[in-house]
């Protein structure tokens, strides 16, 4: 504190008293005095000019001008934030990489441009902005969710303004709503993303299949190997080969996209037959025929290990008779006995009791001294929806608490794998957050991947010890209660006991949509895709110019002159170097 | 001399070595005036003196005495012959009397003593050489006048006077150059000792009315060197010593004054010299009688 008066010491010290001398007669001094006033004035008028131009160009540079056309109409960013999206790719997760690209549209964009994002299962904004900040942050806390989001609402926009643009960023998988389906069909443009692993996958997401096999929707992952494939579409005793040309890449009622990470087939026939597919690369397919009966968890993991059986070459003649024991676990059912290993499945959503659960076990007996492995985090990407300090301690599971115990919790095909270890220990945990198709369970993608991996680990990678562990391996089903299978698509499926079940269709379109008559919604559907996304930027971009760094040279060059003009040291440097 | 109370500063200025410096100089008029006394200046009365001025045609009544009979005999005509007559001068010295002239900064004395001095020597002068000499002192308004004399008591008088000389009071060269103007009654020579610190117009308007009456005019303007260069030392105030107006000078002014300061000097000269009035600039720091002698060798030889 003393020594900020300092200065003024100093100051005061030698400040001296400007001295007065007589002088005959101060006209001409005078003179020179309003000479130099007007000069000065000149000079203080051309500096507040050229000052006020600095800063009104940099306030414009900074709001980051433009000049030309461009889009300045309103874009529709809709990113698809199904679970799908969370599967993991050499490069990173897919909907990083949907989100790379919203942010490439989102910065080629003229400032002037309304933007709206929305996630395709929940998030984003709620009306359009220019605010491009607004908009990154938005696009930044999306996440992979699970509410249905009702695009049509945004069909159009609040005020059906044609110059609004509509793009979507999917994979193509999850797009199970055929009225978004036909919305965004009509006036989307869509990027399609491959996670690349998908390469071989040919999945169809929905047959719906008339008389005629027309209006089968494929989705085929790898689409650029499609060609030559064979598809084999198992409808009850009906079996049908389809052979993909580029015919039926180009017919209408073909619609091809790469299919997720799933790499699963569902048909659902006129019959109500409910089948699935999976191609599984250069192995031998994975085949799982599971009728509507079947749409059970407990059955289509039976049916995802009997098709990891046909891998390991394990015989299995049918259900009933496999060596596999399916144990359907009531409240309070029979996971108490001594086991070695027990794998757990369950969507989450319809037990909180193993939310809490899972949580107490964790909790009591791992964390602290137990570690995740990193080559578990890092296969799921770090893609954790579970927040583990929150949950709480129910008695569900306690026991199981007593043994070495692996639990997987599978997570809509696309899991969060973790491993924890605790001396010879191994908790495997693989979240389902709310979704929890089944459908998606079943595929070779999901379950079956995760069962290849906690094998390999349990294993040490020794496929000759998989058959003989599978062989052995009990399944317990945690209880659950209905049938909420968020993450179907639209239409009638079966129920075990035989009831029809509306699954994503209100009850009116349920008495008004049969199964048959599906395909009519979607017939006519054209769809524009976005293949070479740097011309698609151009094309949002066209005669944008960026004003931006000229006006930074601009106020650079002004600055420069304004310290030339009024600094004496610059302009003896000036002249000097003139 | 005894019986005349002179200054003491005047007796000391006229001492034998001052007037020594002094001997030599004549105040020769360039221009023709008139004069009761044959003297070193030409009369524009023509008179029938030694020294032809010219021909005149003759008319009824002038003396047929000065009949040029050569040219009538070469043209059959009556001219007379006219003669210039060597007159006395009469010389009056205006001395600006205004405060300014009180302002002592680069020289050793104020630019009042100095023309104490300057004029103390041309009173001398003048008389010395038969011309009749007088004084008035002007500031805003003509303050005093002393008629034009030739008498050595005169000088004394004159002396007198200067010695009491002290400056004050605000400069108005036009009104009272016209004022003393219209007291003068006889042509002659007009000699200005001023700083010119005033309106540049009424200066020349002041001095043009002399010359409109056919005077003869010599312009001494006195300055102290720093006048011509405001000051050596910005910043600073100056305060006028006139009244009590002030100023705060800096470099850039200090610049922009000198260039003023040069270009009035010009144009007030260039103005005189179109009038046909010599302009002398005198400063302070070089001794009077070094600069009058300057001067009145130059006047010497343009006559």
């Amino acid at each position: 504190m003393p020594l900020s008066l300092l200065p003024v010491i100093i100051h005061l010290i030698k400040h001296r008293k400007v001295k007065e001398e007589p002088f005959p007669d101060i006209t001409l001094v005078e003179k020179a005095q309003e000479h130099l006033r007007k000069k000065f004035l000149l000079k203080e008028i051309l500096q507040l000019i050229m000052r006020v131009l600095i800063i009104a160009l940099l306030i414009l540079a900074i709001a980051g001008p433009y000049a030309g056309d461009g889009v300045k109409g309103e874009l529709l960013l809709i990113i698809d934030n199904s679970p799908s999206m969370g599967i993991m790719t050499e490069r990173g997760m897919l909907f990083d990489k949907a989100k790379d690209i919203a942010w490439m549209v989102v910065d080629a964009l003229p400032p002037v441009s309304r933007v709206s994002v929305v996630g395709l299962c929940g998030g984003g904004l709620d009306d359009y902005t220019s605010d491009k900040v607004v908009i990154r942050r938005a696009i930044d806390r999306l996440s992979i969710g699970f509410k249905r989001h009702d695009i049509r609402l945004l069909d159009g926009g609040p005020d059906g303004d044609s110059d609004r643009k509509i793009l979507l960023i999917t994979d193509g998988y999850n797009i199970g709503n055929l009225g978004e389906m036909r919305d965004i069909a009509e006036s989307a443009d869509i990027i399609f993303l491959s996670s690349g692993e998908n390469e071989g996958y040919i999945t169809i997401r929905r047959c719906i299949m008339g008389e005629d096999n027309s209006g089968v929707i494929l989705r085929i992952g790898g689409v650029s190997n499609v060609e030559g494939y064979e598809l084999e579409v198992v409808e009850g005793d009906r079996r049908n080969i389809i052979e993909i040309s580029d015919e039926d890449i180009m017919r209408g009622s073909i619609m091809l996209t790469d299919g997720g990470g799933a790499g699963y087939a569902h048909l659902v026939g006129s019959k109500n037959t409910f089948g699935s597919y999976a191609f599984y690369g250069e192995r031998s397919p994975l085949k799982v025929n599971i009728s509507t009966e079947d749409i059970h968890l407990s059955n289509v993991i039976t049916s995802a290990l009997n098709a990891l059986r046909s891998v390991y070459q394990v015989e299995v003649s049918d259900r009933k008779s496999a060596e596999l024991t399916v144990a359907i676990a009531d409240e309070g059912g029979s996971y108490k006995d001594n086991m070695d290993t027990v794998v757990l499945f369950s969507d989450i959503s319809s037990s909180e009791r193993m939310i809490e659960g899972i949580g107490n076990l964790v909790r009591s007996s791992y964390v602290g001294g137990g570690r995740i492995d990193p080559k578990f985090w890092k296969w799921s990407g770090g893609n954790v929806n579970c927040n583990l300090s929150d949950i709480r301690f129910t008695d569900l599971l306690a026991p199981v608490n007593e043994q070495g115990v692996a639990i997987l919790v599978s997570e809509d095909g696309y899991p969060v794998l973790f491993r924890i270890m605790k001396g010879d220990r191994k908790l495997y945990i693989c979240s389902i957050p709310l979704s929890g198709s089944y459908s998606n369970l079943v595929s070779g993608g999901g379950i079956v991947k995760i069962f290849a991996i906690i094998l390999d680990d349990i294993l040490g990678g020794s496929e000759l010890e998989v058959g003989e562990y599978l062989s052995n391996l009990k399944v317990y089903f945690s209880p659950f209660e209905d049938y909420d299978l968020l993450g179907l698509a639209p239409g009638l499926y079966r129920r075990p006991d035989g009831r029809m079940v509306g699954v994503n269709i209100n009850e009116d379109e349920f008495n008004r949509m049969q199964i048959g008559e599906i395909n009519k919604v979607i017939e006519g559907v054209d769809i524009t895709t976005v293949k070479d996304l740097d011309r698609y930027l151009e094309g949002l971009t066209e005669d944008y110019t960026n004003l931006r760094p000229s006006l930074l040279i601009a106020v650079v060059v002004l600055l420069l002159i304004d310290s030339i003009i009024y600094f004496p040291a610059f302009r003896r440097l000036g002249a000097g170097i003139s | 001399m005894a019986d005349i109370d002179l200054d003491r500063d005047i007796l000391k200025v006229f001492t034998p070595e001052y007037l020594s410096k002094l001997s030599g100089l004549d105040l020769v008029a360039r221009q023709v005036v008139e004069g009761y006394f044959a003297g070193l200046h030409r009369s524009i009365y023509k008179g029938f003196s030694v020294e032809f001025a010219e021909h005149r045609p003759y008319c009824s009544g002038d003396d047929i005495r000065y009949i040029d009979w050569g040219v009538y005999g070469r043209r059959d005509r009556y001219y007379i012959k006219e003669f210039v007559a060597e007159t006395s001068l009469q010389a009056i010295m205006v001395i600006d009397a205004s405060g300014s002239m009180d302002y002592k900064a680069y020289g050793e004395i104020t630019k009042m003593d100095y023309v104490k001095q300057l004029s103390s020597a041309l009173s001398y002068l003048l008389i010395r050489q038969r011309d009749s000499v007088g004084l008035a002192l002007i500031t805003d308004r003509l303050v005093k006048i002393i008629p034009a004399r030739s008498t050595r008591y005169h000088l004394y008088n004159l002396l007198v006077e200067i010695s009491k000389i002290e400056a004050g009071g605000k400069t108005n060269l036009a009104s009272s150059l016209i004022t003393l103007g219209e007291r003068l009654t006889r042509r002659g020579l007009v000699i200005l000792i001023s700083d010119l610190w005033d309106d540049d117009n009424r200066i020349l308007s002041g001095i043009r009315a002399f010359r409109e009456k056919k005077n003869e005019c010599i312009v001494f303007q006195v300055l102290d060197r720093l006048e011509k260069t405001l000051s050596a030392s910005p910043p600073h105030f100056v305060r006028e010593m006139e009244g009590k107006d002030r100023a705060f000078i800096t470099e850039d002014i200090v610049r922009s004054y000198r260039e003023r300061f040069e270009e009035r000097q010009r144009t007030i000269k260039n103005n005189l010299l179109e009038m046909n009035v010599d302009y002398q600039m005198l400063y302070t720091d070089v001794p009077h009688y070094i600069s009058l002698a300057t001067y009145l060798k130059k006047r010497k030889r343009l006559s």
